[in-house]
């Protein structure tokens, strides 16, 4: 099943596809292609697209404009039976029927494979995700893990071309999606399926994809790996939806300076400020954010106290502002780093290095 | 589910007075609801022709009386014909219909919703006559198969009610699922909804049978000569001629009693909720 | 494990006529399966139906609907009919109201013990109810026998063949059709909100008056449309009990089609009825939607 797999996997092909649900347009001229074996995130918050592209991909809906290609063969039109497409659903959405062993043959059956090779297939599948000796068990008999990974191999035992999951661990908690996030990402990886995963939940897509497509109103706002998005999100959307950040506007008042909201100026290196006229934004991660001793500099600095203090475990959250009321900034210090907890009205001197900031259009 | 956990707690509530005038009051109301069912079980057993309290006599002669009268049996065979043949036109149509109303989209539908309710709502009798003066210038009075049909117009809103509700709470995710996985719509409905709705379509047959098998009013206009069972007890009734009816009537109940029992254990949605 | 599978891929084909086709080609799928229904009630119902209600005008003439809306003889029946279904629509709240509330209180064993109690008369036969009836209210009925017996009375209580008798049965009938819609509210009521109210200090009184029974309202307005609506058209009940002198629209207008051969004017009464029945069912539909839905 491996070698074929990656055989099968096929390129997934989105051209200019639209559509409209009356005034309301869903997904506008949304390009994208989803490489062999690759697994690729829509992110977006709700009503930003995602689901409609991933239903439109899997052919319970039908573009306005556009078309949906797998390995250059047009599916548009294509009724979900004949393309040859799994899907993993949110709420798994298995049949409560039908033994485990049955839901995974179903598939196998609709193409009336012979009963021998179903078995087997069957037997394959539930081996690879780890539940070898439930096949006779009824899904109301599975915890939610377990029906998670018994959807999924349903969903891949008839070796599809592409592999599409909806938000699939919603229902989990919190210790058991992340478990189970890595596993489907081995899964995936194992078979070199090629996969459309959709979610609203940013540290799940950080973990899972190879590329992320940020949506935002039936857009894609922007494209790239996980560390291009988070390090360089093109636009001030990007930058909220993904991680903590600080968030700036900043306006160039010439001579490599801007000056921000609160009246303080920085000097920015050309390459932040670019060559555009208008406001830009500028985000600078709480990490990169630092407690100056006597000795040190940064490119950015000043003096303030800590105004609010936010106990993550190890890692704690502070908020500090500059004495001269300017401006505030958010800043994560690890706690074997500081060596205590420290409270609001201490006093700091924080900065950072223009290198860390990260600039985009405001608008 | 925190309803459920709520009304639980309540549930271990302390019974104060005025609990126990409410349930005097409720046990009273269900004698009166059972009265007439429990009354008629003497009636059939007695001796005598007349309606007599107490009876004088213990006796199964009525009971005799309607198993040896070819008119009884055959007026009672009718019924079950013609209530087989609505229950199956019924319950075909109106899972159909049920289907297109709650999956469909399309114009005209809640047009459609309204119009599938109303025989449930314009009176019988202006139904019965309507169709009366229509078949008989067909000359279809007296046909059984005339009733059937009268009786399946009648009968769809009943199954249209029970599957549509049984549709509406039904995960059409997995009818999804299945079509991603390589099915057709009809294939997924076959292999994976129907299965699981089977119990509300056993109460929708169920509904159907018992609406048609006890209706009169058509029946009386469309039958001529020829009787269904209703027909004939409300014949029997308003004649006076003996008591037999009553023996009709313990029958009748008996059977409703095992059907009730049958549906609770195989069908589900046959307590009409809140319209 | 390394053979290699021999399941054919199709090859998906594009539908002809494109996307728009495809679209509406599910919406035409959708009709198609509802067609034979449909069908069906629009030859074996509506149109007899209509063609019923065609009958009531002779030639643009409106007579028979002067006769039956002006002749004081038929008024009477039509404004009977509607004061006996307001009657009895009463009584089954009064009667179902208290009924219902016990059964969403009681723990669930005693509860389907209650509706069990319910269903049973509701599924069984009109006719063997009305039967029962008789055989309970004649004048050597069981009430009448054992009122006698107990020296209660001397003289057999005239509890059939009057308004009384079609009262009681109606009553009977229509009692679980007030019911249920009130069960199915009540269950719903989350107890919270009257363990909230007794804490802001309400009594027990209060409680009911400003927050349970409003919140049933909606069960009840659901109720009383539905027991209305259906007693406006009874016939088997008023003909069996009336004894002929209880006069409803039902009762009359087979008496017109089946005595008198008199279709036109069967036809205006139908219409009539219809009418007042359609009115009240929307009317009341109307008053429960602007009644707010708590729940």
């Amino acid at each position: 099943m491996r070698a074929m797999a990656s055989l099968d996997a096929g390129t997934l092909e989105v051209v200019g596809v639209t559509r409209r649900f009356g005034t309301v347009t869903a997904v506008a001229g949304v390009d994208l292609t989803v490489r062999r074996g690759e697994m690729l995130t829509l992110l977006g918050p709700s009503g930003s697209g995602k689901t409609t592209l991933l239903k439109i991909v899997a052919g319970f809906e039908t573009p306005d404009e556009g078309a949906v290609r797998i390995d250059g063969r047009d599916i548009t039109m294509a009724p979900p039976a004949k393309r040859d497409i799994g899907m993993v659903f949110q709420n798994y959405a298995l049949f409560p029927h039908m033994t485990v062993a049955e839901n995974v043959a179903f598939p196998l059956a609709m193409r009336r494979v012979p009963r021998e090779e179903r078995e087997r297939r069957v037997r394959e599948a539930l081996k690879l995700v780890d539940l070898p000796t439930h096949g006779d068990r009824l899904p109301r008999q599975l915890s939610g893990g377990q029906q998670q990974r018994v959807a999924l191999a349903r969903a891949i035992v008839f070796d599809p071309q592409l592999l599409l999951l909806d938000e699939p661990f919603g229902a989990l908690d919190r210790q058991l999606r992340e478990q189970m996030q890595l596993e489907v990402r081995r899964l995936q990886q194992r078979l070199e399926l090629t996969a459309l995963f959709v979610t609203h939940d940013q540290e799940e897509a950080l973990v899972m994809s190879d590329r992320i497509a940020v949506m935002e109103q039936g857009r894609i706002a922007q494209l790239g790996s996980p560390e291009e998005i988070y390090r360089s999100p093109a636009s001030r959307f990007v930058a909220g939806f993904i991680g903590e950040s600080n968030l700036y506007r900043a306006r160039p008042i010439g001579d490599g300076v801007v000056e921000l909201e609160g009246g303080l100026r920085i000097p920015l290196p050309p390459r932040l400020i670019g060559s555009g006229h208008g406001d830009l934004g500028l985000m600078l991660r709480p990490e990169r954010v630092r407690s100056l001793g006597p000795g040190d500099t940064a490119d950015i600095a000043f003096d303030g106290a800590i105004e609010e203090v936010v106990y993550l475990g190890e890692t704690i959250k502070y908020r500090i502002k500059s004495d001269d009321g300017q401006i505030s900034v958010l800043a994560r210090w690890p706690l074997h780093e500081v060596g205590r907890i420290l409270s609001p009205g201490h006093r700091v001197r924080v900065g950072w290095r223009s290198a860390d900031m990260h600039s985009f259009p405001w608008s | 589910m925190e309803l459920k956990a709520a009304r639980e707690r309540i549930g271990r509530r302390r019974w104060r007075p005025w609990h126990f005038v409410l349930f005097a009051f409720t046990a009273l109301v269900l004698l009166f609801l059972m009265a007439p069912l429990v009354v008629v079980f003497p009636i059939s057993l007695s001796s005598s022709s007349y309606l007599q309290f107490p009876p004088p006599g213990w006796s199964l002669r009525w009971y005799q009386q309607f198993f040896n009268d070819s008119t009884w049996i055959d007026a009672t065979v009718r019924s079950i014909k013609v209530a087989a043949a609505t229950t199956v036109l019924a319950t075909v149509m109106g899972t159909a219909l049920s289907f297109s109303l709650v999956r469909g989209r399309y114009p005209g539908k809640e047009f459609f919703n309204q119009v599938s309710m109303m025989p449930l709502i314009i009176p019988t009798i202006i139904y019965s006559i309507a169709v009366y003066g229509w078949f008989g210038q067909l000359k279809l009075i007296g046909l059984w198969q005339g009733i059937v049909l009268g009786h399946t117009v009648l009968a769809i809103p009943y199954v249209v009610i029970i599957m549509a509700a049984a549709l509406r709470t039904f995960d059409i995710a997995q009818e999804h699922a299945a079509m991603s996985l390589g099915a057709s719509r009809a294939r997924a409905i076959w292999y994976v909804t129907l299965p699981q709705i089977r119990p509300s379509l056993i109460s929708a047959a169920f509904l159907a049978f018992i609406s048609s098998f006890d209706e009169l009013v058509v029946a009386m206009f469309l039958g001529g000569s020829n009787m269904t069972l209703p027909k004939k007890m409300f014949d029997n009734i308003i004649n006076e001629i003996d008591p037999t009816i009553a023996a009709v009537s313990v029958m009748q109940v008996v059977l409703v009693t095992v059907v009730l029992i049958v549906v609770s254990k195989l069908g589900s949605g046959a307590v009409p909720a809140e319209r | 494990m390394s053979t290699p599978t021999t399941i054919p891929i199709e090859r998906p084909t594009s539908l002809p006529g494109g996307r728009l086709w495809r679209r509406h080609r599910d919406a035409l799928s959708s009709l198609a399966v509802a067609g034979p229904a449909l069908l069906f009630l629009l030859v074996f119902y509506l149109i007899p139906v209509v063609m019923l209600l065609a009958q009531s005008v002779e030639g643009e003439a409106l007579v028979h609907y002067r006769k039956a809306l002006t002749d004081g003889l038929y008024v009477r029946v039509l404004l009977d009919t509607l004061l006996i279904a307001a009657w009895v629509s009463l009584l089954c709240l009064v009667l179902a109201y208290p009924v219902a509330y016990t059964l969403s209180i009681l723990p669930p064993t005693w509860s389907a013990v209650g509706i069990a109690f319910i269903l049973l008369p509701f599924w069984t036969s009109v006719l063997v109810r009305t039967y029962g009836w008789m055989v309970l209210l004649g004048r050597n009925g069981l009430i009448n026998r054992m009122l006698t017996d107990l020296g209660w009375i001397d003289a057999p209580l005239p509890l059939l063949n009057n308004m009384i008798g079609v009262l009681i049965g109606m009553t009977h009938v229509l009692l679980p059709y007030m019911v249920f819609p009130l069960y199915a509210v009540m269950r719903r009521i989350d107890p919270n909100l009257l363990a909230a109210a007794r804490g802001l200090g309400a009594s027990g009184w209060h409680v009911f008056l400003r927050v349970y029974l409003p919140l049933t309202l909606p069960g009840v307005l659901a109720g009383t449309t539905l027991v209305f609506v259906l007693a406006i058209g009874f016939f088997i009940t008023p003909a069996l009990l009336g004894g002929g002198k209880v006069h409803m629209m039902a009762v009359l207008i087979e008496q017109q089609v089946r005595m008198f051969l008199n279709w036109g004017f069967a036809a205006a009464l139908s219409a009539v009825l219809l009418g007042a029945t359609l009115l009240t069912y929307v009317g009341l539909r109307r008053l429960l939607r602007g009644n707010m839905q708590w729940s």
